[in-house]
């Protein structure tokens, strides 16, 4: 079995000469651009997982956060049921693929997916609540890799088993984590415009996956961002919820979106909406 | 029209559709402008990533997969031990709402619900905010509601006596208010003096 996190670790040498390669190959000007880049990055770069509301709700309520396998597990503890069966039942097709890369490594059934994060809503289509977990959550995880982009497509081969070149190629650990992005990002970076670089860690086209092993309740978030879209329909339902009965599932949303604002207005939790 | 539900994720009754070749989530309210286009490749993200469940049912209409979506939603959160309510009180809404979307609220019974006759609509919104902290949070919207409720009730009361005195001066508007239905019949009597002819409009 692999052990993610050591090879994170032993990368680290990897990832510095890369990352002088290419600031020596780039004009003065632009290599001073993405040096400032990459101290942004180490400066404000935190760990989001982009959820569904209920999910918030849930971890506001005293929950913690599920992966794939604590999911499987809960519902077989619900259900009596066997917890393989039920991941067979809700991966389907994608079984082998998430099984493929989890199992591969020590404790991948434990690893937690986010995405690196410095503003922005992230990762919104599946998930529209953007959790941003604290500095200081961060700070405290022992074990956590960062890769440039989804794993599975990065480290995964056709057969659904783990490209171990890959990973020892990709992965980055904590203390390189900045200079990985800065010089995955080099070519992209505006030295103009420093409002558009959170959208360069977390965008629809290209994102920096943490893969960690840790415990994310209440206490680990920093903020949950949401669209203003998003927000602006919740309202829109609890309007509607005035005139007429809403359908179960419109029910639940406001329900839960109530609960999220309740929680904002007590300061147990700090919502920002963003365009 | 045959509809693939692709993934879903029960506790939100949230769908993945398979449609023409194209892929769409569908999401509560379950309107078109709340349904995005997404990319065929994002339907293994939502499995791998964001805990949706891959299925692979088939629908006849868009009615029958929000309808089994719901029944889904409810199901999943009963398992949870978290029953759906019947109706979220408007005052557990009120007390929640920042500045600015009460504002919006107030507006849009002062610009929808009331000149459109939606007199319970507004009513509801209105005593929601009398009856929650809200209006001793934000006093000047406090006071607003107080107005708006007394002309929303004006309003109702000048509505029901004009049907009223329309009943008394013709026998099948008295027929037609005994069985509940002389609002319906003066909207569609708007209706087709909007559209010049009794027939709706094809588009």
């Amino acid at each position: 079995m692999l052990d993610l996190f050591a090879i994170a670790v032993a990368n680290a040498p990897a990832i510095e000469q890369r990352f002088q390669a290419v600031i020596e190959k780039m004009p003065l000007e632009g290599a001073a651009v993405v040096k400032r880049f990459a101290s942004w990055v180490e400066a404000k770069a935190l760990i989001s997982i982009n959820v569904q509301l209920f999910v918030v709700r849930n971890i506001l309520d005293g929950a913690v956060h599920q992966n794939t396998y604590e999911l499987a597990e809960d519902r077989a503890g619900l259900s009596g049921r066997n917890a393989e069966d039920i991941l067979h039942e809700r991966l389907q097709d994608y079984y082998p693929a998430r099984i493929g890369f989890d199992r591969a490594f020590t404790d991948g059934e434990k690893f937690r997916y986010g995405t690196m994060h410095a503003g922005g809503v992230g990762l919104t289509d599946y998930g529209p609540y953007c959790m941003v977990l604290t500095r200081g959550f961060l700070e405290s995880l022992n074990q956590v890799a960062y890769l440039p982009g989804d794993s599975l497509r990065i480290c995964l081969r056709a057969d659904h088993s783990v490209d171990e070149d890959a990973v020892r190629h990709s992965a980055a650990p904590h203390t390189h984590r900045h200079i990985m992005v800065a010089a995955e990002c080099s070519t992209d970076i505006p030295s103009e415009d420093e409002g558009v670089w959170p959208q360069l860690l977390a965008s629809k086209d290209r994102y920096f996956e943490v893969i960690f092993i840790g415990e994310v309740g209440i206490n680990a978030v920093e903020c949950v961002y949401v669209k203003k879209a998003e927000y602006a329909a919740r309202w829109e339902s609890a309007f509607e919820s005035f005139g007429a009965k809403l359908d179960p599932a419109s029910r639940a949303l406001v329900e839960d979106f109530v609960h999220l604002r309740r929680s904002v207005v007590k300061g147990k939790v700090r919502l920002e909406v963003v365009p | 029209m045959s509809l693939r539900l692709k993934a879903l994720c029960a506790a939100e009754g949230t769908g993945i559709v398979w449609l023409g070749g194209r892929l769409r989530l569908l999401r509560p309210p379950y309107t078109l402008t709340n349904s995005p286009i997404l990319p065929e490749e994002s339907i293994e993200e939502a499995i791998l990533r964001h805990g949706f469940t891959a299925a692979d049912q088939e629908f006849a209409t868009w009615n029958e997969v929000i309808n089994f979506l719901n029944q889904q939603v409810v199901e999943a959160r009963h398992e949870l031990g978290d029953n759906i309510p019947e109706s979220i009180p408007g005052a557990d809404i009120m007390d929640v709402a920042p500045e600015e979307v009460l504002r919006d609220f107030m507006d849009r019974v002062e610009r929808d619900l009331i000149p459109r006759a939606k007199y319970a609509h507004a009513e509801n919104i209105l005593f929601a905010l009398l009856t929650s902290k809200a209006s001793t949070r934000y006093p000047i919207l406090g006071e607003k509601a107080v107005d708006l409720l007394r002309r929303n009730r004006a309003a109702c009361a000048r509505a029901n006596t004009g049907l009223s005195e329309l009943a008394k001066r013709d026998v099948r508007f008295k027929s037609l208010e005994k069985h509940g239905q002389l609002k319906k019949s003066e909207k569609r009597a708007e209706e087709i003096t909007r559209w010049g002819c009794i027939f709706a409009p094809c588009s």
